[in-house]
C-alpha cells in the first residue's frame, strides 16, 4: 500500500516537473533562436499587442511558433511510437529506428525527391500548398509498409528474431536507398541529405493542419489501447487469457505507432533516438510498467526532450541550426545508458 | 641531375616574370599561359578553395619535337581534337570557340543544355563517361582522348578518383569556378583555347565581352537609388546565401543592386537559418536564384511561409531558371559563363526596367 502512494507520488512529481520544463523551455525557446528576440517583444506578441516590429512578430507567429509545436507534437510522438513498439515487440531495444520505419520512411522520400525528381519536382508543384504532403504521404506509407512486412514476418519467428529482421530489412532498405543517390544529382542530393537531418523548422502552420491532427489521432488511438498494452506486456498467452484480442490489438498498436513515426518522418525527417530514450527514461522515472503512466509520461517526456534537443540544435547565438538527428542522438545515448546502467535489471519489466 | 632540374625550375620561375605571353590575361586570377617558343606552359593555381597546390600544363605543338620539360608538367600536344568535356562549363566555352565537334565524350550527359551536343549524346557520337556518380575509367582509357578537362572542389569523395590519375590520361584542371568576378570567369575561354592554339580567337571574344560588360556597367554606376536583393532558398531549412565576395555578389553589384550580404566577405556561400534571412531581408526589393523553383507556386508549395517575403507579395522574384533543359541542364552555367554581358543585362532590366527597356530577358524568368 505504502508503494503504491510512494509511486503515485513520484509520478505526481515527474509529471509537474516534466510540463514545468515543457514550458520554460518553450518560453526560453521563443526568446533565443539564431536571431535573439527581447523578451518584451515576445510578451506583447504572445499577448495579441500591435506595438511590435511586424518583422519581428512575423518571426515569432511564423517561425518560432510552429517549430515549437511541432518540436512538441513529433516528441510525444516519437516517444509513443517507441514505448508501443517496445511493449508490442517485448523487447526494450525496440524503436521507430531499429524496425525500420526510419528507413522505410525514407525509402519513400528518396523515391519522391531523387527517383521522380525531375518529374517528382513538377508533380508536387501541381499539387500547390499541398505539395509537400506528397513527400509525407511517400514516407508514412513507406514507413507503415515497413512496419507491417517486420509484423508479417514477426508471426513466423519468436519475437527477438524480430529484431534482427527489423535491422536487415533496415540494411536492404538503405541499400536502395544509396543507389537511388549514387544515380541522382548534386541538387536533389542536397535536399535529400538535408531532410536526412532532420529540421522541425519546416513545418510550417499550413503543414500543421496535417501534422497536428495526424499526431493527435495516434496518441488517442494509443491511448484507447492500455489495457491490451499492459496485458501484451505479460506476454501473449497471457493477454489472451484475460480476453485480449492480441492480434488485433497488435495490428492496431502498430498501426497507430506507424502513423506517429511515419508522420513525423515525413514531416521533420528521420529523427532518431527520441523513441527509445523517452519510454526508457519514463519506466526509470516513473518506476513502473503500467502504460496508464508511461504512455502520458512517455509523451511529455518526449516533448521535452525533443524541444531541449530542438533548442540545443539551434545553438542560441549560431547563424546556423546543426543537424536535429546528432543532437537527438548527443541527447538521447547518454540517456539511455544511464537509464540502463542505474536500472540493471531491465528484464523485469518485460515479463 | 638533381640540381640540373633545379636550375631549370629557377629559369622557369624567372622566366614567369617575362612579359612572353600569348595571351594576356586580365581579370582571371588562377590561370597563367607563359609562351616558351617551342611550348607554352600553363599554370593553374587555386584549384579548389585552400588550395596550395599549382598544377603545370605543357602544351606542346604536334609539329615540334618534345622539348625537356620540368618533370611535374602534364604534356598536352595541341591543337587537341578529341576532348572529354567532364562538367558542362566547358562546352560553353566549345561553342564559343566553334570547337563543339572535338568533344567525344562528357560526364553528366543529362545537364548538357547545348542542343548540338545533346544531339551527340543521342547519337551516340558523344560518349557518356559517367553512370551515376561513378566514372567509367575504362571507357576513357578506350577512348585515347587527347584532353580530358575538369576541375575539383577538394572533397575526395566527389573528385576525380585516384585510379583515374593512374590512367596517366591527360587531365586538365581548371579553376574558373574558383574566379569571384563575371569578366575573370569568361576570360577561361583563353584558358581552353590555347589547347585549340585558338588563342587570336578567343582574344577577340573577350575584348568583345569585357567590352559590351564595361559599357553596361558604367550605366549602373551613377545611380543612387539601388534597390536591395536578396538570392537563394533554402534546402530543407538552411539557406546557402551567395557571399558578400562571390560571383553572384558582384553581379548584382555590377547590376546596380544593392546586396544585402554585400558586407560579408566570403567568397562561397553562407549557411544561414530562415529566421535569420527573414530578419534581414523580409522587406527585401528584389528576389533572385530562388534554387531551382520556377513558379511562385512551387515556392509556396516548398514552404508557405515564402510568402511574407516582400519580393514574393510585390510579384519581383525572378530566377536564372528560362533556359533550363527538361533533364535538368542550365544554360546560364554553360553558354551563359562565356556570356556574362548578357546575364548583366538581364539584371539590369529586373533592377532597373527603366535603363534597359527595349532588353529581352535571356537566362532569367519572373515566377509567375
Amino acid at each position: 500500500m505504502h508503494s503504491q502512494t510512494a509511486t503515485r507520488q513520484r509520478t505526481t512529481l515527474v509529471f509537474l516537473l516534466a510540463g514545468l520544463g515543457i514550458v520554460l523551455l518553450a518560453l526560453l525557446s521563443t526568446c533565443m533562436g539564431s536571431v535573439r528576440l527581447p523578451v518584451d517583444a515576445v510578451i506583447k506578441t504572445l499577448t495579441g499587442s500591435d506595438a511590435v516590429e511586424p518583422v519581428m512578430r512575423q518571426i515569432i507567429i511564423d517561425f518560432r511558433l510552429p517549430r515549437i509545436l511541432t518540436a512538441l507534437l513529433a516528441g510525444a510522438a516519437l516517444g509513443t511510437a517507441g514505448l508501443l513498439m517496445q511493449t508490442v515487440f517485448r523487447n526494450p531495444l525496440a524503436d521507430p529506428f531499429v524496425l525500420g520505419v526510419n528507413s522505410g520512411a525514407s525509402l519513400g522520400v528518396a523515391v519522391v525527391l531523387l527517383a521522380l525528381a525531375p518529374a517528382g519536382i513538377s508533380l508536387t508543384a501541381g499539387l500547390g500548398a499541398k505539395g509537400q504532403l506528397l513527400v509525407i504521404l511517400a514516407s508514412s506509407a513507406g514507413a507503415a509498409a515497413t512496419l507491417f512486412v517486420v509484423l508479417i514476418l514477426s508471426r513466423r519467428v519468436d519475437i527477438m528474431s524480430v529484431l534482427i529482421i527489423g535491422l536487415m530489412i533496415s540494411y536492404a532498405i538503405g541499400a536502395i536507398v544509396s543507389i537511388l543517390m549514387f544515380f541522382s544529382m548534386a541538387e536533389r542530393l542536397q535536399s535529400f541529405i538535408n531532410w536526412s537531418f532532420g529540421d522541425y523548422g519546416n513545418v510550417s502552420w499550413s503543414h500543421l493542419r496535417f501534422f497536428a491532427p495526424a499526431i493527435l489521432g495516434g496518441l488517442v488511438l494509443s491511448s484507447l489501447f492500455i489495457k491490451p498494452l499492459d496485458a501484451l506486456l505479460l506476454g501473449e498467452q497471457y493477454a489472451e487469457s484475460v480476453g485480449t484480442r492480441t492480434k488485433q490489438a497488435r495490428f492496431l498498436v502498430l498501426l497507430a505507432a506507424s502513423l506517429l513515426a511515419g508522420a513525423v518522418t515525413g514531416f521533420c525527417g528521420p529523427i532518431g533516438f527520441l523513441g527509445i530514450a523517452a519510454p526508457h527514461l519514463s519506466r526509470y522515472l516513473c518506476r513502473t510498467s503500467s502504460h496508464r503512466i508511461l504512455i502520458p509520461s512517455s509523451i511529455l517526456i518526449g516533448a521535452l526532450l525533443s524541444l531541449a534537443s530542438d533548442f540545443v540544435a539551434r545553438g542560441p547565438g549560431l547563424d546556423v541550426v546543426l543537424p536535429l538527428n546528432a543532437i537527438t542522438a548527443l541527447v538521447g545515448a547518454p540517456v539511455i545508458i544511464a537509464a540502463l546502467v542505474k536500472q540493471r535489471n531491465l528484464k523485469r519489466l518485460f515479463g | 641531375m638533381r640540381l640540373l632540374l633545379l636550375a631549370y625550375f629557377t629559369i622557369l620561375l624567372s622566366a614567369a616574370f617575362l612579359p612572353a605571353s600569348s595571351s594576356e590575361v586580365r581579370h582571371a586570377r588562377n590561370f597563367e599561359i607563359i609562351d616558351y617558343g617551342t611550348h607554352r606552359m600553363l599554370s593553374v593555381s587555386n584549384a579548389f578553395r585552400d588550395s596550395t597546390q599549382i598544377h603545370h600544363y605543357a602544351l606542346v605543338p604536334k609539329r615540334n619535337e618534345l622539348p625537356e620539360l620540368p618533370e611535374a608538367a602534364t604534356v598536352i600536344r595541341t591543337p587537341v581534337e578529341r576532348v572529354v568535356a567532364m562538367e558542362t562549363v566547358y562546352i560553353g566555352y566549345l561553342e564559343a570557340l566553334a570547337q563543339l565537334d572535338t568533344i567525344i565524350a562528357a560526364a553528366t550527359v543529362d545537364y548538357i543544355s547545348n542542343p548540338k551536343v545533346r544531339q551527340g549524346v543521342a547519337e551516340g557520337t558523344i560518349q557518356p563517361v559517367q553512370v551515376g556518380q561513378a566514372i567509367d575509367v575504362e571507357k576513357l582509357l578506350l577512348l585515347q582522348p587527347d584532353l580530358l578537362i575538369t576541375s575539383v572542389s577538394g572533397d575526395a569523395a566527389f573528385d576525380i578518383p585516384a585510379k583515374l590519375e593512374r590512367t596517366g590520361l591527360p587531365i586538365v584542371l581548371s579553376a574558373g569556378y574558383m574566379e569571384q568576378d563575371p569578366l575573370a570567369r569568361a576570360e577561361w575561354i583563353k584558358f581552353v583555347a590555347a589547347f585549340f592554339e585558338e588563342d587570336e580567337l578567343a582574344n577577340q571574344i573577350f575584348d568583345g565581352i569585357e567590352k559590351r560588360y564595361r559599357k553596361l556597367e558604367t550605366r549602373t554606376k551613377q545611380i543612387e537609388d539601388k534597390p536591395t536583393v536578396l538570392c537563394g532558398a533554402p534546402y530543407s531549412g538552411v539557406w546557402h546565401v551567395p557571399g558578400g565576395d562571390s560571383y553572384t555578389a558582384r553581379m548584382i553589384f555590377d547590376a546596380g543592386g544593392d546586396y544585402l550580404w554585400s558586407e560579408d566577405s566570403t567568397q562561397g556561400g553562407i549557411p544561414l537559418d530562415t529566421e535569420r534571412v527573414f530578419l534581414k531581408a523580409a522587406g527585401a526589393d528584389y528576389w533572385i536564384n530562388p534554387s531551382f523553383y520556377r513558379s511562385m507556386h512551387a515556392l509556396y508549395a516548398a514552404d508557405a511561409r515564402f510568402a511574407k517575403f516582400a519580393p514574393a507579395k510585390n510579384g519581383q522574384v525572378y530566377n536564372n531558371t528560362r533556359q533550363v533543359s527538361p533533364s535538368g541542364g542550365n544554360a546560364i552555367w554553360e553558354r551563359g559563363i562565356t556570356q556574362p554581358d548578357k546575364v548583366l543585362a538581364d539584371l539590369i532590366h529586373i533592377f532597373h526596367p527603366d535603363l534597359l527597356p527595349e532588353h529581352e530577358l535571356v537566362y532569367y524568368e519572373l515566377l509567375q
